[in-house]
């Protein structure tokens, strides 16, 4: 009588038999994947760091020239209290000219944003640090009255925080650099 | 007879054949081969990584300290007349207004923007006095000439914005650049910026004296009142597009010749023994081969090297770097910054 072969019988084979079984094919195929995967994997990860490294580079470097420049125009900016505030105001305010929101080459913004580097100037005396999410001791006096209740200080600050906050993506995700500069008023 | 040794096997037979040993051999070799090849490219790509990164720190230790350098300097925009007539075949000396601020060797630009423009190199010169010396004449691409006195004269390497940025007339302006804060018109070819910085020769504790600050310069003999320092782009080699097979540019063709060089700071006085030079980076900031300044990135925008805003104490630095090769090609990477000069310019 004629016997049906059991399923261990059709996936391994006694010494006597040539050719190669369903096991051991699926398992040099199974070995060489993970071989396979593993150093692709090991392309993409390079890649990625050599992208990281760079952008992260990128986005320090504009940080810096950003307080820079916010150092230079608080230097320019009337000696008038009336007037010093509303000056810098007029360049990295939200209506000034170029703005408080700049691109910056060769980033990519986060997702649902269009541009980069924000700049926040704190004018509000009375703003707390939880409120600015940044530790910089706020509230606090702005305009050398020694209190800290004035919301505006625009038109006599002899002190203004400025937040510098740089956001940029690539594939590992989204990322952020914040630097604080104190502006002085001489 | 002895049966003839077979490459098969009979079926009742174990073991391997010839073939099956061969075929086997092939595939494990051509696997080892792939894992070589995919290795060395790993490894390349991990060297290349370094080297990129290597670059970056470089570039940021630099920019850290030209800042740490010059955060305390004032800045020269050296800008004066000849005071006496110059022959076109003079090669010893021109005497200007006023040397200082003028860096101890560079181009000067004489009649700038006129029919009679001309660029001189000058070798040397000292601190103290109105002398230009060991010059060569008709350089950049311009011819030697005579020039009258009272002919403006500059040191090429300031980059200055124009007063007037909206539309100018192109006579006005060498180039546009893009800024942080806008489009920017400017004159010169922004190689440098020379300035000097509070000194204390007698280790006195203090910067001033009676009647301010002491401005002068680190030189070999130490801190010395009235010298003078700058710091700019010094060229070492010549590069060709054509010879690398690279468009550095990006410019659409690959004929153009480039310096490479490196940002050096040098201080002199007035004895040319105590001028002392220290390199910032290694030669690797590329600049077009007489056209300093121009666009390195084919957007459009001109970008020298150093753009000096006396009025606002702000130095724009923008360099082009050879950061190294990425698969094989080469990577040209823009590093920029901004220093406030917090005590401004000496004009």
């Amino acid at each position: 009588m004629k016997t049906r072969p059991t399923v261990t019988a059709r996936i391994c084979h006694p010494a006597s038999q040539g050719g190669f079984t369903l096991l051991e094919v699926l398992i040099t195929v199974a070995v060489l994947m993970v071989g396979l995967l593993a150093m692709t994997s090991t392309s993409v990860v390079v890649n990625s760091l050599r992208r990281s490294a760079s952008d992260r580079s990128r986005a320090h470097a504009a940080v810096q020239a950003i307080s820079q420049d916010l150092l230079s125009v608080a230097r320019i900016s009337s000696e008038d209290p009336a007037l010093w505030a509303g000056e810098i105001l007029e360049t990295y305010g939200p209506d000034g000219s170029p703005g408080n929101e700049l691109p910056i080459t060769g980033l990519e913004p986060w997702a649902g944003s269009n541009h980069i580097a924000t700049v926040t100037i704190i004018t509000d005396e009375t703003v707390t640090d939880a409120a600015i999410g940044t530790d910089i001791g706020m509230p606090r006096d702005l305009d050398g009255d020694g209190l800290a209740s004035n919301s505006d200080v625009t038109g006599n600050a002899s002190l203004l925080p400025a937040i510098v906050d740089v956001r940029w993506r690539h594939s590992g995700g989204e990322f952020e650099l914040r630097q604080v500069v104190y502006l002085l008023r001489f | 007879m002895r049966p003839r040794p077979s490459i098969f096997r009979r079926s009742d037979q174990g073991g391997f054949t010839l073939i099956e040993v061969s075929i086997a051999f092939s595939v494990m070799t051509v696997i080892l081969l792939a894992t070589s090849a995919v290795l060395r490219k790993e490894t390349r790509g991990i060297t290349e990584l370094q080297n990129m990164g290597h670059s970056e720190k470089v570039m940021n230790g630099a920019f850290h300290r030209i800042l740490r350098t010059i955060q305390f300097a004032r800045g020269y925009s050296p800008e004066t007349t000849l005071v006496s007539t110059l022959n076109a075949a003079e090669s010893g000396e021109v005497l200007l207004g006023k040397v200082t601020g003028f860096p101890e060797s560079g181009l000067l630009v004489v009649d700038r923007g006129q029919a009679t423009e001309e660029i001189i190199r000058y070798e040397t010169h000292a601190a103290i006095g109105s002398g230009l010396w060991t010059l060569e004449r008709g350089v950049e691409g311009t011819t030697a000439r005579g020039h009258s006195a009272g002919s403006s004269a500059l040191w090429s390497g300031l980059a200055r914005p124009i007063a007037n940025q909206t539309d100018p007339a192109p006579a006005e302006y060498d180039g546009r650049t893009d800024d942080l804060r806008g489009d920017t018109y400017y004159l010169g070819r922004g190689t440098g910026l020379s300035y000097q910085v509070p000194v204390d020769p007698e280790h006195t504790g203090s910067y001033e004296s009676s009647t301010g600050p002491r401005w002068g310069a680190q030189v070999a003999g130490g801190e010395v009142e009235g010298a003078h320092a700058a710091v700019s782009f010094i060229r070492s080699t010549e590069i060709s597009e054509t010879k690398r097979d690279f468009d550095f540019n990006r410019d659409g063709d690959q004929d153009d010749t480039f310096d490479l060089g490196r940002i050096a700071i040098q201080s002199w006085n007035n004895d040319p023994a105590e001028a002392i030079r220290i390199n910032l980076t290694p030669s690797i900031i590329l600049q077009e081969k007489g056209a300093y300044g121009s666009d390195m990135d084919d957007d459009g925008y001109q970008d020298p090297m150093f753009l000096w805003s006396a009025d606002q104490g702000r130095l724009r630095l923008r360099f082009f770097v050879l950061a190294g090769t990425i698969n094989g090609h080469e990577v040209v990477r823009r590093f920029e910054t901004i220093i406030h000069l917090c005590n401004g310019s000496a004009e």
